[in-house]
């Protein structure tokens, strides 16, 4: 180790260090409240804070690679060339990254010809020269080559713990050699996946130390082939060019051309106001804080800073938000009939409040409510206490009726839904105004996730108490909250009830910024008491029909077992992919390139299977198999488990805030995902059934809806035509393409338009459209120019909507909805197609979510107003269930048909077809 | 999900069944489906074709 006079550099390998940070947090990526993945820069400034304050380095620099053909290109063309393109978040990164390090005023080096680690390694050989002792700061075992008695490298500790140095007996340790340099005749021999460097086939790491142990370097191995043996000898022979090149390739040079000066080494005063303004944008307020930029509150700078050289780690960014600890509050716990009285008193007279609850679970109708809490004032909140006795939980409950019934007076709650579906369950209506802080964020940043956790640190720098603190970690041993001592209970409660009315402070005018307050208004909040009407009323399933079902898929099943393992020639368990592979690939050698899985099992995922359909008929066989086992397992028998034993019905959960589309999505069970396409599929829907004999099963969804958005987005009076004349678009498409009248159009010529409709949609290329319709690309284009020839708005829509995109970072639906595309400017075309593709496709799936959204309102407001038995039960995309009593049948579908096609006036008559029938299948 | 399309053959199954998944009230799975058919033939395209 190097004395402690002696002056150190710091060199740091950028990019390595940039994608570890970007990685460390790829479960969990950070975002600003603008949507920006700030993982790497987070990584970055506390890899630097570190750095900073623990080692106080006299001398830095922050080393780059140079995009551009290094001298190893040339070399070899390969080289690196198996490697992913960089993410499209983290090279937005990068001039943040940079300016991050200016702002530290710590000095950039690049030299364009070279990589880092040749840059590192020849400066760090020139500081060994002038007395300096050197850290290589990066992550990347290959530097073990350059370490010597004042050449380190220093690899950052994980999760902000201690960084490992590696001197010369650390790397002898881990390579199993003598000298440094014998790093690269491992590396020659061995390869390096990451950098395509191809070594010699069949010598890993342990044979490749073993090899330089014996005969001290790749020269010393050829110039004692003799004593080699077996397959290793004949591999080590044949692929010696290989070998003497990797070994080049894997060498840091130390000749890079650039000058060592400690005056482009040294460190400057951090720049404040630059810092300042990044980590403003950044949303790294708490590193604001940590480093004293900006003056502080005294509780908030007890720790030692970059500035005073205290000695303290670099926490991780959540360490340093606020917490009930730290933030003045008074949360009270309402234990009696008094106390009850004032708090009713005080809430009767807010023009809105903030409610949550605490359950005894998660299943809203199996769960009890154990306490209530509620929030009107910042920092201010009062917890409800109910006994666990039903009873006696009632009576307090109803004290609250009136209030929660109040008309005037907005609720406020983060998921709203769960909590009006508990008070349900005690007979409580919350009626009024709903404000959801949850919804809110879905459609500011719809990519985002939005739970209360997360919400709290960006908007308000604030950590709550965690559940688990309190229950545990989810699982079989998790407690319930009815366990939680009172105290303890009360103020995560209070806590809870607090933070989400101050969130919706915080969060309030972003609706407006986004421009989405009515989409919310309108929209998103009223849909919030039908979707809890329709998960309370439920939906009858059959089990009698689900168990007949299940009977006839077992032995379908069964039957293509046989089969498989007739196809196979012998006996396995064909539920087994590890027995699976085996049979297919080295039985059936059906794929001779057939690719393993990391645990070296063959792959036999759907997707590496549907291409093989057409190589053996055991293939089909196995897809077959494993659909069936799939509905079986996924619908056919967990269906009946989760039949509501007081209801006797399945009630699904609807979530408003999962898709980034608009479109809603359920579980428990998933019903909008049911397969249709496929004859046991359909088959399921046999099995959902009216409540009772009085009852009819009504479905009703909307006709072609893509394609009639897209008429009346783009306005194409050609399209909008034919669709409100009623005429048949496919056949109008045809009659125009092919300029022939409507009743020439053969039905070839109609699937060819129906196609082209179709793909316009989803982006098909002409390439796409030439394979798809058997003809020539001249004439594919054609006739994709022949239909924006007839249907010109349809190509300016979709010019527009990619140059919206690129213009403002999104896109919107016809009722505002914006659906970000980050994307969209990417200099890689790639991903910027997939972008564009988004751009047309997006606006059109979530106009047609609005639309049914708009159509649920409107029904279920109908059916409360006409007083009317009948209840919306079920919403699948495009299409809305019902179960009617039988004598109001022919009212329901008058409400549901002027409803749904009368949702929204886009120009473009929106067509309902419904049918009523004694299950789903029969009615749809 | 994750389609590779190597060959003309896969290119033009992955096309029919992007066909007859847009002709279809799409489920949530369906529309993922899509979404990633078309990024795979954008990709093939690309790789494959001059006319894109």
């Amino acid at each position: 180790m190097p004395d402690n006079n002696q002056k150190k550099l710091f060199l740091l390998d950028m990019y390595a260090l940039i994608y570890r940070s970007y990685f460390a947090f790829i479960r969990t990526p950070r975002f600003n409240s603008k949507g920006l993945n700030t993982s790497a820069m987070l990584g970055v400034t506390n890899t630097i804070i570190q750095l900073l304050e623990k080692e106080d380095p006299n001398f830095v620099g922050a080393v780059f690679d140079v995009s551009a053909p290094t001298f190893r290109h040339e070399m070899f063309p390969e080289y690196k060339a198996n490697r992913e393109a960089m993410p499209e978040d983290l090279r937005k990164s990068i001039p943040y990254i940079r300016k991050i390090i200016e702002g530290f005023n710590i000095p950039i080096i690049e030299k364009s010809g070279f990589e880092a680690d040749d840059v590192i390694g020849t400066l760090a050989k020139k500081a060994e020269k002038e007395g300096f002792a050197t850290y290589m700061m990066t992550p990347d075992k290959d530097y073990a080559q350059l370490v010597s008695d004042n050449i380190f490298m220093f690899k950052p500790g994980k999760g902000g713990g201690d960084a490992e140095i590696w001197g010369l007996p650390e790397a002898q340790e881990k390579f199993g050699i003598a000298t440094a340099d014998q790093v690269i005749d491992i590396l020659g021999l061995m390869g390096d996946s990451a950098d395509n460097i191809p070594g010699c086939p069949g010598v890993g790491p342990k044979s490749a130390q073993k090899l330089i142990s014996d005969f001290g370097s790749i020269d010393g191995i050829y110039q004692n082939t003799d004593k080699l043996k077996g397959k290793q000898k004949e591999k080590l022979i044949e692929f010696e060019e290989q070998v003497r090149l990797s070994k080049k390739l894997a060498t840091i040079i130390l000749d890079v051309p650039i000058e060592f000066n400690t005056k482009n080494l040294t460190r400057d005063e951090v720049d404040k106001e630059s810092l300042i303004s990044l980590f403003e944008e950044l949303e790294f307020r708490t590193i604001i804080q940590r480093l004293k930029l900006k003056d502080v509150p005294v509780e908030m700078s007890m720790q030692g800073t970059l500035f005073d050289m205290g000695t303290v780690a670099a926490p991780p960014e959540e360490s340093k938000l606020d917490t009930i600890e730290t933030v003045q509050h008074q949360y009270y716990l309402v234990e009696n009939e008094m106390q009850r009285a004032s708090l009713r008193a005080e809430l009767s007279v807010q023009k809105e409040f903030c409610f949550d609850t605490e359950t005894t679970g998660l299943n809203t109708h199996l769960a009890e409510i154990v306490c209530i809490s509620f929030s009107f004032r910042k920092h201010e909140a009062y917890c409800v206490t109910l006994p666990a006795d039903k009873s006696e939980a009632q009576k307090i409950i109803d004290e609250f009726r009136e209030v929660f019934a109040d008309e005037n007076v907005t609720k406020i709650g983060q998921n709203i839904k769960f909590d009006i579906l508990m008070l349900s369950n005690y007979g409580i209506e919350v009626k009024g105004k709903l404000y959801d802080t949850m919804l809110a964020h879905y459609l500011i940043q719809p990519d985002l996730k939005h739970n209360l956790d997360l919400l709290c640190k960006i908007y308000l720098n604030y950590e709550k108490v965690p559940t688990e603190n309190l229950i545990g970690k989810k699982g079989k041993n998790q407690k319930t909250m009815r366990s939680v001592p009172i105290e303890k209970l009360s103020d995560y409660s209070c806590e809870d009830a607090d933070l989400t009315l101050q969130l919706k402070l915080a969060i309030d005018s972003e609706l407006d910024k986004s421009n989405v307050r009515r989409l919310f208004d309108e929209i998103e909040m009223p849909l919030v008491q039908v979707l809890a009407a329709m998960e309370n009323a439920g939906i009858k399933i059959n089990s009698d029909e689900l168990k007949k079902f299940a009977i006839v898929l077992r032995e379908q099943i069964i039957q293509l077992e046989k089969e498989i393992i007739e196809l196979a020639g012998q006996e396995f368990n064909v539920a087994s992919p590890k027995q699976l592979g085996v049979i297919l690939f080295e039985k059936l050698e059906i794929d001779s390139k057939a690719k393993k899985t990391k645990s070296k099992q063959y792959s036999t995922a759907e997707d590496v299977l549907t291409r093989l359909v057409d190589k053996h008929p055991i293939i089909q066989k196995v897809l077959d198999f494993r659909g069936l086992k799939k509905l079986l397992s996924t619908y056919v028998e967990a269906l009946p488990l989760l039949i509501n034993q007081k209801t006797g019905k399945i009630h699904t959960s609807y979530n408003q805030a999962v898709a980034a589309t608009g479109r809603l999505s359920s579980t428990n069970p998933n019903l909008q995902n049911i397969p249709i396409r496929t004859e046991n599929g359909r088959e399921l829907r046999k099995a959902f059934i009216p409540s009772d004999d009085e009852h009819i099963f009504l479905s009703a969804d909307y006709s072609q809806i893509e394609l009639r958005i897209m008429a009346a987005m783009s306005g194409d009076e050609e399209m909008l035509r034919a669709f409100n004349e009623g005429k048949d678009i496919h056949s109008i498409t045809a009659s125009k393409i092919y300029k022939v009248h409507v009743k020439e159009v053969t039905s070839e010529m109609r699937s060819k338009a129906k196609t082209a409709n179709f793909g316009i949609i989803y982006g098909i290329s002409a390439f796409g459209l030439s394979q798809r319709l058997n003809i020539s690309r001249s004439e594919a284009k054609e006739l994709i120019d022949g239909y924006f020839e007839n249907f010109p708005k349809i190509k300016v829509f979709m010019d527009s909507q990619i140059e919206l995109a690129r213009k403002n970072g999104f896109v919107q639906t016809i009722k505002g909805r914006k659906r970000y595309l980050k994307d969209i400017n990417s200099a890689n075309a790639m991903v910027r197609g997939m972008a564009e593709r988004n751009a047309i496709n997006a606006p059109i799936q979530g106009s047609a979510a609005d639309i049914i959204k708009i159509a649920m309102i409107n029904i279920f407001r109908q059916l409360k107003e006409q007083q009317l038995k009948s209840e919306m039960v079920l919403q699948v995309h495009d299409e809305l269930n019902f179960d009617v009593f039988k004598p109001e049948l022919e009212a329901v579908q008058n409400i549901v048909k002027t409803e749904m096609e009368g949702a929204v006036d886009v120009g473009v008559h929106l067509t309902v077809e419904m049918n009523a029938a004694a299950n789903w299948l029969d009615a749809h | 999900m994750n389609y590779q399309i190597e060959t003309e053959e896969e290119y033009r199954e992955a096309l029919n069944r992007v066909l007859e998944i847009c002709d279809i009230h799409k489920t949530e799975n369906d529309l993922k489906e899509l979404y990633v058919l078309m990024d795979s033939l954008a990709k093939y395209e690309r790789n494959n074709c001059a006319l894109n």
